[in-house]
């Protein structure tokens, strides 16, 4: 067990002013002053006398803060220290944090997630048998694959890191397709327990199977980025470069197996095929637009992330002068990554790029006439990893305001998963990853409306990733 | 069953009871099961109250709600002023938070902890948007249009029962 550390923040109490409350014990009020202690604790003294033996547990405390009333449960008083006269309370029930209460205005009580534990908890009376022994199955594999790998793991460890590197490689290579079948079975039943569910069951087992097999999870680097969600939502940059490396990461052999299984799965391939996809569209594109440096080819990527596929894009010096890039993405870790990758072209074209970097989120996006004004119009407009977050009203509507800023003749290339991705309750149930999947007809009726838009869709080779193509007539 | 309600009010608190009765009626000529009235009815309010807070003062507020055998989608417009742009921002991230979770109830709990650590004075909390993803089990989204009205939705399918019950909420 972790030892809870002293809170040693220095506060100046003499710049506090006393709190009144009243503390309770049975039939027996008292009325007491309390003061700053540290962050869970306070100084007690009791107004008139105190009560006999005042050491020990109280029923509850009721402190009257400066705008609200605080009502701890359970307390207890400790005996004052030798050169002190206050005795100290501390809260045993709704343990409140003083700190944030005193000096911020804050209320933060530490067992308050408690509150809610009886209906996470009974989650599980509504699991199906058939999927509790599945998720049984899948604990009891892990944990054996688990502990073989970490046994292996150690009996190696004193070697000298060439030797360690090239033996763990080994069992990567020899012993891992093991694990990775064991799981691929496991997901492929998994389709058929859930068939049939609906959102809230889906949401109750998914959490259930997270939550027994969430220490084997969290070694994994992206299944723990999927599940964490460190920067606040779903498919972030760094999330996406990870399934462009597509390498074993990790700190044990183990998690590193565990990692690699879904940055190979379809799903993530799919996004590794967008990067090869959309640089092909661009060389196209540009065959078709005149540029020069006066009239350079514009094109716009909304939700660029890391902007890798530009590294395929820019494949001459020539196409420094004649291209000219706008990366939009509501994140400014991803686009500082962008900002990375077109350092990396420059230096290996030995030219400056011509790049706009935009940060905006797109339900916010200015109105069409500032953005026109701003950014001009384009000759290609891209999203490749947007469209699965967006319903169907809002895809629409930031589909026009795109729409808008295409030239005459421009094209559109929208990416979003199909609803037949073989990934999809893997990357639903596994990584906590939802996203909005769409068929063919429900992308294209996105565009219903568009004046002057021929639209079509393509697929890459996986069959996942879809794309709506959108061109606008020419007049 | 498609049927469609519409219409528009004034950003006036008092709006809010009216508007609860107006929205039971008309749910109530549908067969959803009277959880699910419930339910939708406090997505329908509960979208309203967000608009007469972070909305224009005296600029209509409209709301549309459809149901199709399919699912019920209730969507909620209104213009933003310029001082309350940047609530925007927290309700992307919020309801980018929300949509990122297969549970929507971890996210209400999520919700509850950051809350909990907001400074008492700062009447914000999203927690209703995270409320109508939870027990109306809706996908709620926005996006700010041209003229800068604001339109929210949420949308959830019809083939099951929403949940009716209220998580409790630390006092």
């Amino acid at each position: 067990m972790t030892t809870p550390q002293a809170d040693n923040q220095s506060v100046d109490n003499e710049q506090r002013t006393s709190l009144n409350g009243r503390l309770v014990r049975g039939d027996q009020s008292y009325d007491v002053t309390l003061r700053y202690a540290s962050q869970y604790s306070l100084w007690l003294r009791f107004v008139d006398a105190p009560a006999e033996n005042p050491v020990g547990v109280y029923d509850h405390l009721t402190l009257n803060a400066e705008t609200l009333t605080i009502e701890t449960g359970r307390c207890e008083i400790l005996p004052p220290a030798h050169d002190q006269a206050d005795f100290r309370l501390v809260a045993l029930e709704n343990i409140h944090d003083f700190k944030k209460l005193l000096f911020d205005g804050r209320v933060d009580v530490l067992d308050n997630t408690a509150r809610n534990l009886p209906l996470v908890l009974s989650y599980k009376d509504n699991i199906d048998p058939a999927f509790r022994e599945h998720v049984a199955d899948i604990a009891y594999d892990l944990s054996i694959y688990h502990n073989l790998f970490d046994r292996l793991d150690e009996e190696y460890a004193g070697e000298p890191p060439e030797v360690a590197e090239r033996i763990q490689a080994g069992i990567l290579a020899s012993l891992g397709p093991q694990l990775h079948a064991c799981i691929d079975e496991h997901i492929q039943r998994l389709e058929s327990l859930i068939a049939g569910f609906d959102g809230e069951q889906h949401s109750h087992h998914g959490y259930y199977l997270r939550k027994l097999i969430w220490g084997d999870l969290l070694t994994a680097p992206f299944i723990a980025r999927t599940n964490l969600k460190p920067r606040g939502y779903i498919g972030d940059s760094e999330m996406m470069a990870m399934c462009y490396r597509n390498t074993y990461e990790g700190d044990s052999t183990f998690g590193k197996l565990l990692h690699k299984h879904p940055v190979s799965a379809p799903g993530a391939q799919a996004v590794r095929n967008r990067r090869e996809i959309i640089p092909q569209l661009i060389r196209t594109q540009l065959a078709r637009w005149p540029a020069s440096v006066e009239a350079p080819f514009k094109f716009l990527s909304v939700a660029c992330g890391p902007a890798r596929e530009l590294a395929d894009m820019y494949v001459d010096p020539q196409d420094v002068e004649r291209i000219h890039a706008s990366l939009l993405d509501q994140d400014p870790a991803a686009l500082y990554e962008a900002g990375k990758t077109v350092e990396s072209i420059e230096a290996q074209l030995d030219g400056k790029l011509s790049v706009d970097f935009i940060r905006e989120s797109v339900r916010t996006l200015l109105s069409t006439r500032e953005l026109k004004e701003r950014w001009g119009d384009f000759h290609f407009i891209y999203s490749m990893g947007l469209f699965d977050y967006l319903t169907p009203p809002v895809a629409s509507a930031v589909l026009r305001k795109l729409y808008a800023l295409l030239l005459p003749g421009g094209e559109m290339a929208i990416g979003n998963f199909h609803e037949c991705n073989p990934s999809r309750y893997y990357m639903d149930y596994w990584l906590d990853w939802p996203i909005i999947y769409r068929t063919e007809e429900s992308f294209t009726a996105l565009a219903e409306g568009l004046k002057g838009a021929e639209t079509w869709i393509e697929f890459d080779d996986t069959g996942v990733q879809m794309m709506l193509r959108i061109r606008k007539r020419e007049s | 069953m498609n049927e469609v309600l519409t219409f528009s009010i004034q950003p006036d608190w008092h709006e809010i009871a009216r508007i609860n009765d107006q929205t039971q009626a008309f749910l109530r000529q549908t067969d959803l099961p009277d959880p699910a009235i419930d339910t939708y009815t406090m997505v329908i309010c509960e979208l309203l109250e967000n608009s007469i807070k972070y909305g224009s003062e005296g600029e209509t507020i409209d709301v549309k709600v459809a149901i199709s055998e399919a699912e019920i989608s209730i969507q909620v417009d209104n213009s933003i002023s310029r001082h309350n742009r940047p609530h925007l921002a927290e309700l992307d991230r919020t309801l980018q938070w929300i949509r990122g979770v297969q549970d929507p109830y971890q996210a209400y709990l999520e919700r509850i902890r950051e809350i909990s650590r907001e400074p008492l004075n700062m009447a914000r909390s999203c927690l209703g948007l995270v409320r109508i993803a939870y027990e109306g089990r809706a996908n709620i989204d926005f996006i700010l249009d041209d003229n800068d009205r604001l339109s929210v939705s949420a949308q959830a399918p019809l083939n099951r029962a929403p949940l009716n019950r209220q998580p409790e909420v630390p006092q």
